[in-house]
């Protein structure tokens, strides 16, 4: 199968459950595709991340991987890795909160995030055309950053535990949005106080708070 | 870039609940209204517009003045001119945001922006044969403000103060822009008797409640002085559920004029359309990415007002195959 100028013939399963895996091989197969099923344990991100492009053309992957011992890194950290090396994958989870804020600071290299009730061969082909129109520079609306004003409202004490929470006006002048006080940045740590106002790159075309991401920050 | 030429035209953009439109005389672009998130964003960015002349906000609701904040903040285009009108009652945050990002870039020189936007401002922003008339707020209404009372003891508020926007060229008036102007702000208006006749009237509040008023009556006073051809509507699906039953039959019980929602109304079709319409214009349009547009974006072409793409025929193919039983035909 072609998919915007990129031959697509395999596509790794990586998930700890081989029921799930199953499932997901009967979605490839549907798509003439060939499934490359991930039996774990799976080896160290950094061996494993080269691994599977050996193998396989495009990836779908579970983010939680941690589970049974099956991996030592979480689907987020595996997917964001391999966008670096323009290696197509789609992450896979339920949106719960605790998910949101872990897949936050890996969201801007996360191009596609589908949950399980959500997967089936028609998903699985938009996403990847998704995430290949990413590497070339073409991103959908949802995922374009801008440099965009973020309004401060409130800072946890807790600087390894708590999180900042703030308004991007120009995506939502009503949603408060957290980011975890330990992912930011130290200059903007410093400047973090109730009101003031800062700068970054947000894809403030984002249809939901779990697309948002943010880079690029400015503290002036 | 877009596939159609853009001089000389009056688009409506399709941004979801909200407004934004563009007028691109040939030589100068005007703005009127910023829309919420990024869609006037990713419209001047796909055409390439180098710099907007002048941008009029038409009052302080989120759904017409984030996108300003939106592109103030992100530096990709400049602007000239901008004029809103202040409003007390807006003590929020977000109000304050949009003042933030206005001093920051007025205090480096970058804008020219003054909190003022009246009749008394019509011929600031004309560009060659193009007249950018400002029929409301009045100055009555304006210097009253947000939170008074008119002469008849009726509560002006933030959409009293809406401005209402006239874009007229050589050729005559194209368009109608009314913010979400209400009983009281169309009442003062309408007292000197001015003209506001235009062929497309964008209807004011997206088809919503119009402040209390009795809708049959507003309608009536509206469409009888704008006397339109076309009534736009614009709307986000699934959004505040507009346009209101009411106010649609009202249109169409008082002018023949056909009637464009910019999304497709979940009241009218329940189920989005499988595929992208072919009969949508070939301008960014936010309900293109999930197949909700009804008109989408809307080309008016200065020099031939009636024109408007899309064109009357493929649209309604798509409403008879699509939504059948819409509001606008039902």
């Amino acid at each position: 199968m072609e998919i915007d100028g990129t031959n697509l013939e395999r596509v790794a399963i990586v998930d700890d459950d081989k029921a799930v895996r199953d499932a997901y091989e009967d979605f490839v197969s549907e798509l003439n595709l060939t499934p490359v099923s991930e039996a774990g344990p799976l080896p160290s991100l950094n061996e494993y991340l080269l691994e599977v492009p050996k193998r396989a053309d495009a990836a779908i992957c579970d983010h939680h991987l941690k589970v049974q011992a099956y991996a030592q890194f979480n689907g987020a950290e595996l997917v964001a890795h391999w966008y670096n090396q323009s290696f197509p994958a789609l992450l896979c989870t339920r949106w719960e909160r605790v998910n949101i804020d872990e897949l936050r600071p890996y969201r801007k290299r996360i191009p596609v995030l589908l949950r399980p009730q959500d997967i089936n061969p028609d998903t699985l082909v938009l996403g990847i055309e998704q995430v290949l129109r990413e590497f070339d520079g073409n991103f959908k609306a949802i995922r374009k950053p801008w440099r965009a004003l973020i309004r401060i409202e409130e800072v946890d004490a807790d600087v390894n535990a708590g999180f900042l929470y703030f308004v991007v006006p120009s995506w939502s002048l009503n949603d408060v949005v957290s980011l975890k006080l330990s992912e930011l940045p130290r200059p903007v740590l410093q400047a973090a106080v109730r009101g003031k106002r800062l700068h970054a790159q947000v894809n403030i075309g984002a249809e939901s708070d779990v697309d948002l991401y943010f880079d690029a920050w400015e503290t002036e | 870039m877009t596939a159609i030429d853009l001089a000389r035209t009056v688009t409506i953009l399709d941004v979801g609940h909200g407004n934004a439109a563009v007028v691109n005389t040939g030589t100068g672009i005007i703005v009127i209204d910023a829309g919420p998130r990024t869609g006037l964003l990713e419209f001047l960015t796909e055409t390439g517009a180098p710099k907007i002349d002048a941008l009029l906000i038409s009052h302080a609701d989120a759904d017409h003045i984030a996108g300003l904040i939106g592109v103030l903040a992100s530096n990709v285009v400049k602007i000239g001119k901008i004029r809103v009108n202040s409003d007390s009652l807006k003590g929020s945050s977000a109000w304050d945001d949009l003042a933030y990002e206005l001093d920051l870039q007025q205090r480096s020189g970058a804008i020219d922006f003054e909190p003022a936007l009246t009749p008394s401002n019509s011929g600031d922003f004309d560009i060659d044969d193009v007249r950018i008339e400002i029929l409301a707020p009045t100055n009555y209404i304006a210097t009253k403000g947000p939170g008074s009372q008119d002469r008849q003891g009726r509560r002006i508020t933030s959409n009293s103060v809406s401005a209402m926007i006239r874009v007229v060229s050589k050729a005559g008036p194209a368009a109608l822009f009314c913010g979400d102007i209400d009983q009281v702000g169309l009442d003062s208006a309408l007292e000197a008797k001015p003209d506001i006749m235009a062929p497309t009237l964008v209807f004011p509040h997206h088809g919503g409640n119009s402040g209390g008023a009795v809708p049959e009556d507003f309608v009536r006073q509206l469409c009888g002085s704008v006397r339109p051809q076309v009534v736009v509507f614009s709307i986000g699906r699934g959004r505040f559920g507009n346009p209101r039953d009411e106010i649609v039959q009202a249109v169409r019980n008082c002018t023949k004029a056909r009637i464009v929602c910019t999304q497709l109304s979940e009241r009218c079709a329940p189920v989005s359309p499988k595929r992208l319409s072919t009969h949508l214009s070939p301008v960014y349009a936010a309900g293109k990415d999930g197949k909700k547009c009804c008109g989408g974006s809307l080309v008016i072409r200065l020099d031939a007002p009636t024109d408007l793409t899309p064109a009357l025929d493929p649209h309604l193919q798509f409403i008879q195959t699509n939504a059948p039983s819409a509001l606008c035909v039902k």
